[in-house]
């Protein structure tokens, strides 16, 4: 879907001003710090904000200053961070809700189809506040779904799980676009879900986009600024060269070497996964280190060294063409004599990728 | 037991109750619902409005209400005009009265339901392609249903008590406007004791029955008005 916003809205002191084309495809994430204006911007193509500007899709006007098509008129689904199920239904009411009103002109999305995804068969004669805060939002999202929706918003659906849970989700948000042939937009401020899942990524800021890319490509561009000094990192695409059974290890070929991870052993040899390694859990090294617990050992070579406040320095290095982040301490950038060209060794303790390896 | 003339006043305050409760839902229900969802000072307007029988004395009411309704009045003399017949003293003009005396007892819970089903749930409904009108019947009024048993009840039971506006507006007329709030006041002012405690006695156990099946019946939930 081709959405053309030329946007203004107001809420107090804040303001919200976009004008951008977004090419939606797959998964798209709305990414910026709290308060950047990502609900309201979701909110405005959900059709609850008449009067704050122009929104076309696939050449279609759902408002400009004086129409709007009201919201349940838009070829849209929302789940919203509290999930919203109807508490006078069962799960099953929930999902028929959806149903009976389904566009018929959406994608077509089979019932039973929407059950198996989302694991919610033993969910179906369930009441609803007796459900887990994971089993909510998986409700929520199968119930948007059967809507037919020709786009799926999601306004940080899972910013109230557990780690466990939020893993388990977002695989199956993940595969929402494929299965169901819908594009999704995706609101969250942690970058470790974007990272996840999201194929492309439209960036806020104070109101504003500050740009939109490929996923890898933007976080890289982004920076510690807008992800965070924890936050901060870099991704690695690589495919699967094969599994230590015996250890529970899985070797990533990320071009320039091999990265050892313990949390892929799902992942087929030879799939595509992507790596996110945090800026904090890379160190550097002159030369290749023997004798050490750290598995992984990517040459690399020194792009640029900035200077932070205070005792860090983040160091970007070029790893066979990707971009890796390390942040370390300003003594040690001057002790290793660290600047732009020099040959360095990043390492990557095995244990930073747990759990951040998603295809 | 009781006589002719009480059975004929329990009969006209029963139709009154039943038919001020009926009235009062449909109408109630926009306004608390306006209320409910409105911002800025008009709203607040509104509700100071909506409240006012809460606290104005009956007899002030009933008086405003005999002069808008009697048949010099703007009201009452367009009813004559349509049917010959006058609205004060009337059964007609009894349910009017009555409507609007017992308004906020019908709008404040139906208002505070609708507060709590929330704009909330209501975007969820209209972003799965729910009209607002499909909106307000298949989410809100499911989920409002104990608020509108509450004002139901409140109403009915309000009818049932009140005493100033249908003296005043209704008159003393057996068989007509005669509810069995003025019947026992006529008995105490006859100094027939007995015959008032039997009808005082029996609005009580009334009152009272309707109230707890009520309260058995919604559980946990509390009746409030503010």
């Amino acid at each position: 879907m081709r959405l053309v916003l030329d946007l203004h809205a107001h809420r107090g002191d804040f303001e919200l001003r976009v004008a951008e084309e977004l090419e939606l495809d797959g998964i798209t994430a709305l990414f910026g710090p709290s308060g950047a204006g990502k609900t309201t911007l979701l909110q405005a193509l959900a059709g609850f904000l008449p009067g704050t500007g122009r929104i076309e899709a696939d050449g279609v006007l759902w408002q400009d200053d004086r129409r709007s098509l009201p919201a349940h008129r838009r070829p849209v689904a929302v789940v919203f961070q509290d999930g919203r199920l109807f508490e006078h239904l069962d799960v099953a009411g929930n999902l028929d809700f959806a149903a009976r009103r389904a566009d018929r002109g959406g994608p077509s999305v089979r019932r039973s189809e929407v059950v198996a995804a989302l694991g919610l068969s033993a969910l179906l004669d369930r009441r609803v506040d007796t459900l887990s805060g994971g089993e909510i939002q998986r409700v929520a999202i199968g119930r948007a779904l059967l809507a037919r929706p020709r786009l799926l918003l999601m306004d940080e659906p899972l910013v109230a799980l557990d780690r466990e849970r939020k893993a388990t989700i977002l695989g199956m948000i993940a595969e929402l676009p494929r299965r169901f042939g819908l594009p999704v937009l995706f609101v969250s401020h942690l970058v470790e879900e974007i990272a996840q899942i999201a194929d492309r990524l439209v960036a806020l800021r104070d109101g504003r986009t500050v740009g939109q890319g490929p996923t890898v490509a933007m976080l890289e561009r982004l920076g510690a600024e807008m992800t965070g000094h924890f936050e901060a990192g870099s991704l690695l695409e690589g495919h699967v060269a094969r599994h230590d059974e015996e250890h529970a290890l899985t070797a990533v070929d990320v071009g320039e070497g091999i990265l050892w991870t313990p949390g892929a052993m799902h992942a087929g040899v030879g799939e595509r996964v992507r790596v996110r390694l945090r800026a904090r859990d890379v160190a550097l090294s002159l030369q290749r280190l023997e004798g050490v617990s750290i598995r992984n050992q990517l040459p690399a070579r020194v792009l640029e060294v900035r200077a932070e406040q205070g005792a860090y320095a983040e160091v970007r290095l070029d790893c066979g063409g990707a971009v890796v982040r390390a942040r370390i301490t300003r003594l040690a950038v001057r002790e290793l004599g660290l600047g732009p060209g020099l040959r360095v060794y990043a390492l990557v303790k095995s244990v930073a990728f747990d759990r951040r390896l998603e295809v | 037991m009781l006589s002719p003339a009480d059975w004929d006043a329990a009969r006209t305050t029963l139709l009154l109750a039943a038919a001020t409760v009926v009235i009062l839902i449909l109408v109630a229900t926009p306004i608390a619902w306006r209320l409910a969802f409105a911002r800025g000072r008009w709203a607040r307007v509104a509700e100071a409005v909506v409240a006012l029988p809460l606290v104005l004395p009956p007899t002030v009411m009933g008086f405003y209400l005999l002069v808008l309704l009697g048949p010099a009045g703007p009201v009452g003399s367009w009813w004559v005009k349509l049917t010959g017949d006058t609205l004060s003293f009337s059964f007609a003009g009894l349910v009017i009265a009555s409507c609007l005396h017992s308004l906020p007892f019908a709008v404040q819970p139906l208002q505070n339901a609708f507060e709590s089903v929330g704009s909330r749930r209501l975007q969820a409904a209209a972003s799965l392609r729910a009209s607002p009108l499909d909106a307000f019947f298949s989410v809100a009024l499911p989920l409002a249903l104990r608020g509108y048993v509450t004002a139901a009840v409140l109403t009915f039971a309000h009818t049932l008590g009140e005493f100033g506006v249908m003296l005043m507006v209704g008159g003393n007329i057996p068989g007509r406007t005669r509810v069995l709030s003025i019947s026992i006041f006529e008995h105490v002012e006859t100094l027939d004791y007995a015959a008032a405690h039997r009808l005082a006695a029996a609005l009580l156990i009334f009152s009272f029955v309707v109230l707890l099946s009520v309260y058995l019946a919604n559980g946990r939930y509390r009746t409030r008005v503010a």
